[in-house]
């Protein structure tokens, strides 16, 4: 079983692309922008390379053991996704992930300035650079247990996370408590929001890919606003 | 007038350095800076906000817009202490406590500044006190919350509540907004309006403000 460990991740391999910062900021990926806005988005993808320190932080977890931390406080929905996932599930392990205080830093200062042009991309930068530190734990966990044949070329590593698909936030709590990720700078406000910010923690769930496939039809799917489960979704058909 | 025009044209084009530029030529021509502000960048922001609002243009260009307004807002600052103008108001502003989400409340406090009003942003995150507190060191009219999650949007009744407790409510008007909150969760917990987006949230800032 893999032990803790800390991962240093050069910034360059999380920067999103200039099209997913622009979606970020509702415009259509085919849509024409003008040269500021262009030049915005270059400026803040540069930013993020220069200001960014991504670390991660990663454990292997027993499912006894995370099933303490997934109930947390009681709070989770009735049910929740994992519920359903779980007891299928053959691996887990534990994450967190962080591009670093310095960008939220410069993202306030342009707020500040009135900057709010490239403000606004370096925050979506950010925000998309969190995501990809997790896509990029994900593809590690996957290649590091199908090396050592523990899965099959037909499984499937996802991240879940406390706030999202019925987990309830407070469990952060928990998960913080296991995996100690003060050691990569982060850690938890009364509000169970990490800090800095720009930051994802959550599980990895290794399984058959079918197991990560459902009906977004929970009662909590109708509130939710980012529908990320479907893209998501559609990368483990197109695998298949 | 041509001048003010020309200003308000370059601001929807997000043409700072021209803004910049025609600001200065209007102060030279004797223009007021109340006068330039209200007539050109607010004018210009409005329009911004309204082609925004009619779907016409992108977040980015309103925030290429919001920049170039700045640049001139800067030229003009020095003007408003000289003569003593005070802003049309002040207004508190945040993302409730467990919410991090602050695209849609940043976008609020860049129409309200572009409408002249004084922004007091207290980032996301914020503990409910925090705003009634704020409103009340810094005299400010308006507490304007923001919440994407619903998990989060007790918070805001917790808002309404603190300034009901402290004898606020009425006094300092409370305006919700946020996708998951409507007209009638604002009635349910005591808030005085829900800003549908943010043009509407400046309107609704005009409106409060305007008997003051």
């Amino acid at each position: 079983m893999m032990k803790k460990e800390i991962l240093k991740i050069a910034a360059a391999d999380l920067v999103p692309t200039g099209d997913s910062i622009l979606a970020a900021q509702g415009a259509l990926p085919s849509g024409k922008m003008r040269a500021d806005i262009n030049t915005a988005v270059d400026d803040a993808r540069k930013l993020f390379v220069e200001l960014a320190e991504p670390k991660a932080i990663m454990t292997e977890i027993g499912a006894a053991e995370f099933d303490l931390i997934y109930r947390g406080t009681g709070r989770n929905s009735q049910p929740a996704l994992l519920d359903f996932i779980l007891p299928q599930a053959s691996h887990l392990a534990l994450i967190a992930a962080t591009v670093g205080q310095k960008v939220t830093q410069r993202i306030g200062e342009l707020f500040e300035s009135g900057d709010f042009l490239l403000g606004a991309m370096l925050d979506a930068a950010a925000s998309g650079g969190a995501d990809e530190a997790s896509r990029m734990l994900e593809r590690l966990f996957q290649d590091r247990l199908t090396a050592e044949k523990r899965i099959g070329p037909m499984d499937e590593v996802f991240c879940y996370s406390p706030g999202y698909c019925g987990w309830h936030i407070s469990a952060q709590r928990q998960l913080f408590a296991y995996l100690q990720p003060g050691v990569i700078g982060l850690s938890l406000r009364d509000s169970f929001l990490m800090e800095p910010v720009k930051s994802i923690s959550g599980v990895l769930v290794a399984g058959s890919a079918d197991i990560h496939q459902f009906d977004d039809t929970f009662p909590f799917c109708t509130e939710c606003r980012t529908r990320s489960c479907r893209a998501r979704m559609g990368r483990t058909q197109k695998r298949q | 007038m041509e001048l003010l025009k020309q200003i308000s044209q370059s601001l929807q084009d997000g043409d700072d350095e021209k803004v910049a530029s025609l600001t200065k030529d209007a102060l030279t021509a004797g223009m007021t800076a109340r006068q330039i502000l209200d007539e050109s960048l607010i004018a210009g922001m409005t329009i911004i906000g309204n082609k925004f609002k009619a779907h016409e243009i992108f977040l980015p260009d309103v925030l290429l817009s919001a920049r170039t307004m700045y640049a001139g807002l800067e030229l003009l600052k020095p003007h408003f202490l000289k003569d003593d103008i005070p802003s049309r108001g002040k207004v508190v502003i945040g993302t409730v406590q467990g919410d991090l989400h602050d695209i849609g409340k940043n976008l609020v406090g860049i129409m309200l500044k572009g409408a002249g009003y004084e922004v007091i942003d207290l980032g996301n995150d914020v503990p409910p006190a925090k705003f009634v507190d704020t409103a009340v060191s810094q005299g400010a009219a308006i507490i304007g919350t923001s919440a994407l999650l619903t998990t989060t949007m007790p918070m805001m009744a917790q808002v309404a509540g603190i300034l009901k407790e402290r004898g606020l409510t009425g006094k300092i008007k409370l305006i919700i907004g946020g996708a998951p909150v409507s007209d009638a969760f604002a009635r349910e917990i005591g808030a005085d309006a829900y800003g549908f987006d943010a043009v509407k949230a400046v309107e609704i800032v005009d409106r409060f403000l305007a008997g003051r």
